[in-house]
């Protein structure tokens, strides 16, 4: 994975933590082709979030955010505590090429939003 | 005869369809302008499937853009309640939907907001002071909204919304 799209993964994680406090955990997934085959493939988080609905695993997809820093497209797996514990026992499964977790935790000084 | 249920399931159907091109065209180079294009419609038809699973007349609302902005909050509440999302956090999530869905209504060309909201998805417009504007070259307001604090889970629930009725 280049290094602009690890930079680009953890100014996402950030701003997510910073806008939602209800984020939890944010793992970053890559797959070992990632950067090799396609360049232009998303960054990948799942991320737990207290405040959401439950769904399932759902990828949104969001278009990059150059104004934001953002130059590439992502994919958001959204999921409550306890679908994350489905996850974690392979109840729940995430999507095809969702294979290498990275944690990318909150940092001390981001409480989140109001 | 085709049933209210039909009429329903098909309007979902489109609703499917445009909702997953909205998510595919995120990851291309296409403009701003035509991605909401899809949400717009994606909003539109699942309200419609709505309104006519409950029976309303097809025809009364299929040449009308102007129901997602009072529709779409009702449906997004009833499907969160039907998966007990309604703490307080969801009551905020849901008032946010209220916004997003008065601007996606306006997406549309045909729905200006009384002349003060010409800005739409399709077509360029002149504003008060007679400049031109292109819909390529603008920032619409749902592509900001749909990232902010509770922007993701409301594209989930729009997203289970439209499975419910498929």
């Amino acid at each position: 994975m280049a290094k602009d799209r690890v930079d680009a993964a953890r100014e996402l994680a950030r701003k997510h933590y910073e806008i939602e406090s209800g984020i939890t955990r944010i793992i970053r997934f890559t797959n070992p082709a990632d950067g090799q085959i396609d360049r232009a493939e998303p960054i990948k988080l799942l991320e737990v979030n207290e405040n959401t609905v439950p769904s399932g695993v759902m990828p949104l997809f969001f278009g990059p955010a150059p104004a934001s820093g953002i130059d590439y497209s992502s994919v958001i797996v959204e999921v409550t505590p306890d679908e994350y514990k489905k996850i974690e026992s392979l109840e729940l499964t995430l999507p095809v090429g969702w294979i290498d977790g990275e944690e990318m935790p909150r940092s001390p000084q981001c409480h989140g939003g109001a | 005869m085709t049933t209210s249920a039909d009429w329903s399931v098909g309007f979902a159907r489109q609703a499917d369809a445009d909702f997953r091109t909205f998510q595919l065209l995120q990851i291309s180079d296409v403009p701003e302008c035509h991605k909401l294009h899809f949400l717009q419609m994606a909003c539109e038809k699942l309200v419609k499937a709505h309104l006519c699973g409950a029976g309303t007349e097809p025809s009364t609302i299929q040449a009308s853009h102007a129901f997602v902005a009072k529709f779409l909050p009702r449906v997004l509440d009833q499907y969160a309640l039907s998966l007990n999302f309604s703490n307080a956090r969801a009551r905020e999530i849901l008032k946010q939907t209220r916004h997003l869905a008065q601007e996606v209504e306006i997406l549309a060309p045909a729905l200006k907001r009384g002349g003060q909201r010409p800005d739409n998805c399709e077509y360029p417009w002149e504003d008060n002071a007679e400049q031109l504007h292109v819909p390529l070259d603008w920032t619409f307001p749902p592509s900001r909204l749909i990232v902010e604090r509770g922007g993701p889970t409301i594209l989930k629930l729009i997203r289970g919304a439209i499975d419910s009725l498929l």
